[in-house]
């Protein structure tokens, strides 16, 4: 992953993370679909962005070089315990 | 509900815990560590992900949530954040853990910066601040238990008898199968809690405002702050929903009994997962309370304690049957929160202590298993005799600062899976300043100006200020700790490969 790419990240990270902190104060309306308080709504809102960025993270973003590719790594393992 | 159906209920439930705690002891294959601790790495996605959910909510869920919402109204769903960062620190530290944990044999984190730092004195003082996060506020869990089994019975159980019984139960069944017999019995809390949540938010909201809307718009006549941030109370600001997010979110990953669960899991894969459904799934534990705790503030206006507001729901509102489902779960709560922590810091006793200065031969002999289940007998009676007869100063910050207090190992732990240059005397430092930092902070002698910030938030800050500074005035680690920690993690060495 290049700089670039990484500084876009944590900039998304920082703007999730502002919107975590629940910006929206003193709004009590709409209630959505009869019992979501709009606050609670919009934080629901953040919080699937938030799990759509982990997901990005997790499967497309390679954040731990050989032992992304899983299967060598623990092939690799294996080998050695076998040899030791 | 009347006593003799509780007594009933709770027999039944024990024996089921025993017998999944059997079968997890028959479902061990080798007398070793890593069988008794991490059930032999072999943790599938179904499973971590009801281990890691019902060990990181307890009683707090049942009791203290609903309580902070009739308090502060839904304005404390804001701290519902920190499941995120929670989950995020499971894949970005987790999946290393994971990688090292598998390639170099860890039990924990500590023994992790043995190797890492090439410091007893890193993994002593990890080890120490684990120790004293967790042991009261393991004592209050099961102290709670106590009382609630005492206030479902009026009495019947006594206060003494209920704690007895929680203490018994978990620790046969943890002796038995130790990591498997945990896990095994997890998954069936789990279900009982989230079974018991869930039926309780929709018979009471239906029973106080004829419904979810209904409950809102009530407490919203009540006091309109109710249905707003900052909340009545005015505490939740911008500022302090985020840094207490983070606050909980980063402590709990700290916690020992669920950062051990990256290492126990098979598969990558599976850690990957875990961060993406994981925060999903809490929202199940996170938002009933929020209806609960409001349809109290609505049928109870002027209570003076809220922590009570839900177990006076569950007497007035709830039929038998719900009542009793909902005492199992608050059980199930305490006993899964129990059982891990009890498991992970036995696992930093026998491992750091006994195995490292002591018997390092037992790592992989039959023996570990005795200390083991010996070590598990002294970490519950130390536990319960510092709830009850620890200086009652430092007992209430423990369990207050639990979090904050694991959350500065946090900064070494990362600190030591990213950065080559981290050295031993950076790790020492940041977790011994920042720790004191925290200490002062809470007890008021340090004031810090902007007071919307949590005050682990600074004491964090602190330490990787000092964790990077000292760093780099120290003399690096050697070249082949580097190279041994960090090749895995280099992508130029697999086109090199």
């Amino acid at each position: 992953m290049n700089a670039g790419k990484k500084l876009l990240l944590i900039i998304i990270l920082v703007l999730l993370s502002f919107g975590l902190s629940v910006p929206w104060q003193k709004v009590a309306k709409p209630i959505f679909l009869g019992f979501i308080p709009a606050p609670i709504f919009y934080l629901l809102v953040v919080h699937i962005l938030f799990v759509i960025f982990i997901a990005y993270l997790a499967y497309r973003a390679k954040l731990h070089g050989r032992v992304d590719d899983e299967k060598a790594f623990l092939a690799e393992i294996e080998s050695e315990r076998r040899k030791s | 509900m009347s006593p003799t159906l509780i007594l009933t209920s709770v027999a039944v439930y024990t024996l089921v815990v025993f017998g999944i705690g059997m079968w997890g002891f028959r479902q061990s294959k080798r007398p070793t560590m890593e069988d008794f601790f991490l059930g032999g790495r072999t943790l599938g996605l179904f499973f971590v992900l009801a281990a890691t959910w019902s060990t990181l909510f307890s009683a707090f869920s049942y009791i203290g949530m609903p309580g902070a919402y009739y308090r502060n109204g839904i304005s404390f769903f804001g701290i519902a954040g920190n499941i995120l960062f929670n989950a995020l620190c499971m894949y970005v530290i987790g999946s290393r853990m994971w990688a090292v944990g598998h390639k170099f044999g860890f039990i924990n984190a500590t023994d992790f910066f043995a190797e890492r730092y090439r410091s007893n004195w890193v993994c002593g003082i990890a080890m120490l601040i684990s120790v004293a996060s967790l042991l009261p506020y393991m004592g209050l869990q099961i102290r709670g238990a106590g009382l609630t089994l005492q206030g479902a019975t009026n009495g019947t159980i006594s206060f003494e008898t209920g704690l007895i019984y929680i203490t018994i139960v978990v620790l046969v069944y943890v002796m038995l199968g130790g990591f498997r017999s945990v896990i095994y019995n997890d998954v069936v809390q789990a279900c009982i809690m989230l079974v018991g949540l869930v039926a309780a938010m929709f018979i009471i909201t239906a029973k106080v405002g004829g419904g979810l809307g209904g409950v809102v718009a009530k407490a919203a006549a009540v006091d309109p702050r109710l249905v707003e941030f900052p909340g009545p109370l005015g505490i939740w600001t911008p500022g302090m929903v985020l840094t207490t997010a983070l606050v909980i979110g980063l402590g709990g990953f700290s916690w020992p009994q669920i950062s051990q669960r990256m290492y126990a899991t098979r598969r990558l894969k599976t850690i990957k997962t875990l961060a993406v459904v994981f925060p999903i799934a809490a929202l199940f534990v996170n938002i009933p309370p929020i209806f609960i705790g409001l349809a109290g503030r609505v049928h109870y206006p002027d209570l003076k304690n809220a922590d009570l507001v839900f177990p006076m729901m569950m007497t007035d509102l709830l039929p038998p049957v719900v009542g009793i489902i909902i005492l199992l779960a608050i059980m199930s709560a305490i006993m899964s929160t129990v059982s891990g922590m009890i498991l992970s810091i036995t696992s930093i006793l026998v491992r750091d202590v006994w195995v490292r200065f002591f018997d390092p031969e037992a790592a992989t002999e039959a023996r570990v298993n005795v200390i083991s289940r010996i070590m598990l007998v002294l970490v519950v009676a130390g536990a319960l005799a510092f709830v009850f007869w620890g200086p009652k100063t430092l007992v209430g910050l423990l369990i207050q600062a639990s979090g904050p207090i694991m959350m500065q190992v946090l900064v070494v732990l990362a600190g030591g899976l990213y950065w080559k240059r981290a050295t031993k005397e950076g790790a020492i430092i940041s977790m011994i300043f920042s720790e004191l930092f925290l200490v002062l902070l809470w007890m008021k002698v340090i004031v810090m100006p902007v007071k919307s910030i949590h005050n682990g938030v600074w004491a964090m800050m602190l330490g990787i200020v000092l964790y990077i500074v000292v760093s780099l005035l120290t003399k690096p680690a050697p070249k082949e700790v580097i190279d041994k920690f960090f090749d895995i993690f280099d992508k130029e060495k697999i086109t090199a490969k």
